[in-house]
């Protein structure tokens, strides 16, 4: 090794060191670059699977206390922080939504040890059905935590290798750094891209030109701002009519129902392991824990068998009676259609009624530090107030001039939904009809309202030319006998709603067919009329599916208008 | 094997390191013997039994390097001299051009009688056998010449065919060159050892920063062969395969000198920043300067070079040149190449001595070195794209695009063919076409010899934007193919 020596060994060592130590210098450099550019640029598809490290580290560094909400897309969806921070007056507490898309326990669990520093007064994880499957064998899903992986270990450091290492698969430690060469090398997955956007904005800049960033990046003014309130997803369900939404759901859900999401397991998966390790990390560090399950879509439930939740059920229990933990079980609620932006996410209406009811438990637990019941599971649904105003009437009286009136059913004078069930009547033109269309209760869910006036109602103001007796007979049609009834009443302006009459349709065929009801069974509802009386007739959905097209008034008791083959529908 | 491998830069150059330099260390005997068994392990892993060729190849011409220094009689020497010949080019004639020349014929006898002859053998083409033919023939042929004597050794020969740092890709080393390398004890000092690390991540960061990265560019210009009338996207797909070759094959020969100063033996340079030639002449002074001098002194001068009147001139200058595009590779477009640079060639040598010419340069001074410069990098993109694409259905209408015939500027189109990674590429692009005129300057030697902090800054800087700017998919070095 003589010539070695001659040449300086100590010359070698020094060139060596000394260009690794500024490889180390300028790789540092360009780290935070890269992870800015994740969140504020179209690197992933979603700026927020960037967010989680430097956001956790961003609330530590505030003097204020925090909340911090933590899970998958439905709790990102779920929890306004801004609205909640705000409910909570002068407490000095923020919440912030770090809910990511696609997120599991699994892939969640990784950010714990930076949650534990960032010392939340209260954490909120999401547990609801949709996390509590077993791992398969899937490239959808192992691309996915190779892909939520690297973007976590580019922005983890070494204080964040927790106890999670324990229960990750083998073959997922490769996309995890536990030392600053393994980070490196993950860095390089978006590197490339990263200082192209950054060269983009630079040269934007220079020459004038825009340059849009996708959320404001670290440090930026409306950063705080960004992590209580994400962007939320865009509406969906918003935009469709009923008839979509249902028709979407009868698509997606006979599959859906069949998958994990809706097939929770009770215990023993990987999920419920990074449940544990999350569970009891956080109790250790003495950080309450608020479990919460958000109801889905009305329509998801009818696709769900009796039993097929009950290892959500039992998770959901088995977490929230351990100490320092409580659970807000919302769950098996009966939101609003309109409260929703898809089949399990809320949308604008969903995501304020939730804000309303998460804030007096958030409020409790900051003050006492402990909840009256570990379980809440509410069963009363007050949304009123909170849905949105989709029926509106024409405001107008129909004048009865004649022994034999008919009229449109969609020319209702006035409407009011129904409480706290999703139905509604939708104009439609895919049957029969007469006028411009006929109305349909929608979506045929087999909600049924039996006896009760509490389904959406139709209003129809009347003024009659002449005083006497008059008959109502609805031209009606259902194609089964869950979904083929209505329930007609009037007032006269002063008296209540009396009498009351259920009309039910006959389906000869499996299809139904357009009858004028009541046919068989029992007289139509009579209306006695004094000259000066403003009428007020009403029909109400008591079961969905039910279509109506007409309504006749005659003064003729004897006729039956089925008899004179009054008037088939027909389009147009 | 490569030098994009990092089993190359972690066990192999650090084995053949310690084991020459340190291990070795003034025995020469075992030194040439370590490096000749690196050199045939290299090429064994970069091209497997293709080896045997090499052994084949160098037994012959050492042996025919002997006989003709060993006989007075000429007839005896040019036989050997033709064994030699005979046997270097069928290696290559059957590796190289023997599928070219059946599917030539085949698409003649396709034309003429509507069948195809006989089909395609299919042979992989052995790791640099254009390389190391080139430079044992040299080596026969200077014998043959009296220009030189045979080596000593066979060791000695033997590794000067096979050594590693160029086996590959060149420089294409004249026999005497190497064997004054290797006359003594190899050794190496700090500042070869600098210089030698410095030239490696040089010109790693050359490769995988700027080629790998402009090449995406070019390729989605001419793989996929959408929006040929557009002039701006052919000219940037010319601009950025120009950029690439450079950057690719000199990075190579970076990386080939770099390693070979690490164990004491120093190569020629192969590049002097061709992109600044202000000629056709200057560019071939400046770009592959190992293959043009090769093909000078052994095609060009042979065949009458420029002193035997101007026709032998013009058929020696042609039938160099088109040899040296077939040398590139078995197809069409390289002879087109070729033949288009003999063109220019030609139309420059008559041009400059024309009064209307001189006159002009005497008396436009810098804008008239500007104008020639401009000139001469259009043609050479210009024969780029020759030399890129294939596939003539792409490149008849690309040519007539790149020289303004019926194309047109749409910016939009060019940004929607082009790949994602658009503003890397084009500050890339930007800075090649700023610094390439200053790459081979005092300046940055002078910086490694005297080991200044910003330089290893510089290095440090290299090394990580050749980690972090690199395409995701490395692309093989262009001159593996030649």
């Amino acid at each position: 090794m003589d010539e070695i020596k001659d040449f300086s060994k100590l010359s070698l060592l020094s060139s060596l060191g000394a260009l690794f130590l500024s490889s180390l210098l300028l790789s540092s450099v360009l780290a935070p670059t890269i992870g800015e550019k994740l969140i504020t640029s179209d690197l992933t598809s979603n700026s927020r699977y960037g967010v989680t490290f430097p956001a956790l580290e961003y609330i530590e560094g505030l003097d204020e206390s925090s909340v911090v909400g933590i899970g998958s897309s439905i709790i990102q969806a779920a929890l306004d922080g801004s609205c909640i921070t705000e409910k909570l007056g002068d407490k000095g507490t923020s919440v912030y939504n770090l809910g990511i898309s696609g997120g599991n326990p699994y892939t969640e669990s990784l950010q714990i040890p930076a949650l534990v520093r960032a010392n939340p007064e209260l954490v909120i994880l999401d547990l609801g059905p949709n996390g509590l499957w077993n791992f398969y064998d899937s490239d959808d899903l192992n691309d996915y935590i190779q892909f939520r992986f690297t973007i976590n270990s580019i922005s983890m450091g070494h204080e964040d290798i927790g106890e999670w290492h324990n229960f990750i698969r083998e073959k997922d430690q490769q996309w995890l750094a536990y030392t600053h060469l393994e980070r490196v090398k993950l860095m390089q997955s978006y590197s490339q891209k990263a200082v192209d956007e950054y060269l983009k904005e630079h040269i934007s800049k220079q020459l004038g030109l825009d340059y849009e960033t996708r959320a404001p990046a670290p440090g930026d003014d409306d950063w705080h701002q960004y992590l209580m309130e994400p962007y939320f997803p865009n509406p969906f369900f918003e935009t469709m009519s009923d008839e979509s939404i249902l028709e979407y759901m009868e698509e997606k859900m006979p599959r859906k129902a069949k998958q994990g999401v809706y097939n929770p397991r009770p215990n023993g998966t990987l999920n419920h392991q990074a449940y544990e390790y999350m569970i009891d990390t956080l109790r250790d560090a003495g950080i309450p824990v608020l479990l919460v399950a958000t109801p889905h879509h009305p329509l998801v439930y009818p696709y769900l068998g009796p039993e097929q939740l009950d290892g959500f059920n039992h998770t959901f229990n088995t977490f929230s009676n351990l100490s320092g933990v409580y659970g807000l079980n919302m769950f098996w609620e009966t939101w609003h259609s309109s409260m929703f932006k898809d089949r399990n996410h809320l949308g604008v209406n969903g995501r304020e009624y939730f804000c309303g009811q998460i804030t007096p438990y958030i409020e409790q637990l900051l003050e006492t530090g402990r909840l009256d019941e570990n379980v809440i599971q509410v069963d009363g649904v007050d949304l009123s107030g909170y849905l949105e105003s989709s029926c509106n009437g024409t405001n107008e009286s129909h004048f009865i001039d004649s022994e034999f009136q008919t009229i449109q059913a969609e020319n209702y004078s006035n409407c009011a939904q129904g409480d706290g069930n999703i139905d509604n009547w939708v104009l439609k033109d895919n049957e029969l009809f007469h006028g411009s269309g006929f109305l349909h209760g929608l979506p045929e869910d087999v909600s049924q309202y039996y006896g009760d006036r509490t389904g959406p109602r139709l209003d129809y103001d009347l003024n009659f030319s002449e005083d006497g007796e008059y008959f109502v007979w609805i031209k009606m049609k259902g194609n089964s006998y869950g979904n083929d009834s209505i329930i007609l009443g009037w007032s006269n302006g002063l008296s209540t709603i009396s009498p009351v009459s259920s009309y039910n349709s006959y389906g000869w065929t499996s299809e139904g067919q357009w009858e004028w009801e009541p046919e068989f069974n029992g007289p139509p509802m009579s209306i006695n009329v004094t000259i000066d009386d403003e009428i007020k007739l009403s029909i109400w959905m008591t079961e969905d599916g039910v279509m109506i097209d007409e309504i006749l008034i005659t003064s003729m008791n004897s006729i039956n208008p089925n008899d004179i083959q009054l008037l088939n529908s027909q389009n147009g | 094997m490569d030098f994009v491998t990092p089993s190359y830069y972690l066990y192999f150059l650090p084995l053949v390191f310690v084991l020459t330099i340190g291990f070795a260390s003034k025995r020469r005997r075992t030194q040439i013997l370590i490096l000749l068994t690196c050199s045939y392990t290299f090429f064994w892993l970069a091209s497997g039994w293709h080896v045997i060729l090499l052994l084949v190849s160098t037994c012959i011409d050492w042996t025919a390097g002997k006989k003709m220094h060993q006989s007075d009689v000429q007839k005896v020497r040019k036989n050997w001299l033709k064994l030699s010949l005979i046997t270097n080019l069928t290696i290559l004639g059957i590796f190289k051009y023997l599928d070219f020349i059946i599917e030539s014929l085949n698409l003649v006898t396709l034309q003429i009688n509507g069948t195809q002859g006989i089909d395609a053998f299919g042979l992989a083409l052995p790791v640099g056998i254009s390389f190391y033919t080139f430079q044992t023939m040299s080596y026969t042929i200077d014998i043959y010449r009296k220009k030189q004597s045979p080596y000593d050794s066979f060791t000695d020969f033997a590794c000067y065919a096979a050594f590693f740092p160029q086996l590959v890709a060149g420089p294409i080393v004249r026999a005497e060159h190497f064997r004054k390398q290797i006359k003594s004890p190899l050794k190496t000092d700090s500042y070869r050892f600098r210089l030698g690390l410095t030239l490696i991540i040089y010109g790693i960061a050359k490769k995988l920063v700027i080629a790998d990265n402009v090449a995406l560019h070019a390729n989605a210009v001419f793989i996929e062969g959408d929006h040929l009338m557009n002039t701006g996207l052919i000219w940037w797909g010319a601009l950025c395969f120009g950029i690439q070759i450079y950057c690719d094959f000199s990075a190579y020969t970076d990386i080939a000198i770099g390693s070979a100063h690490l164990i004491g033996v120093k190569l020629p340079e192969n590049f002097d920043t061709p992109y600044a030639a202000t000629s056709p002449q200057d560019f071939w002074r400046r770009w592959h300067i190992s293959l043009s001098t090769w093909l000078r002194d052994y095609l060009y001068i042979p065949l009458g070079g420029s002193r035997n009147g101007t026709r032998r001139m013009i058929f020696a200058l042609m039938a160099t040149m088109l040899l040296g595009g077939l040398w590139h590779g078995a197809s069409w477009n390289f002879v087109l190449w070729g033949l288009i640079h003999g063109i220019l060639l030609i139309v420059h040598r008559f041009a400059s001595k024309t009064s209307m010419v001189k006159i002009f340069f005497s008396k436009s001074g810098k804008i008239g070195t500007v104008f020639s410069w401009i000139t001469t990098q259009y043609l050479i993109f210009f024969t780029w794209l020759i030399f890129r694409v294939e596939d003539t259905k792409i490149l008849i209408p690309s040519m007539k695009t790149f020289l303004g015939i019926g194309g047109h500027f749409d910016w939009s189109e060019m940004s929607e063919t082009l790949p994602e990674i658009q503003f890397l590429t084009f500050s890339l692009v930007f800075s090649f076409i700023l610094l390439h005129g200053d790459e081979r300057q005092d300046w940055w030697w002078k910086g490694v010899a005297f080991q200044t902090l910003s330089l290893l800054l510089l290095c440090g800087l290299m090394l990580i934007l050749a980690f972090y700017l690199r395409p995701m998919e490395t692309i093989d070095f262009i001159y593996f193919r030649f």
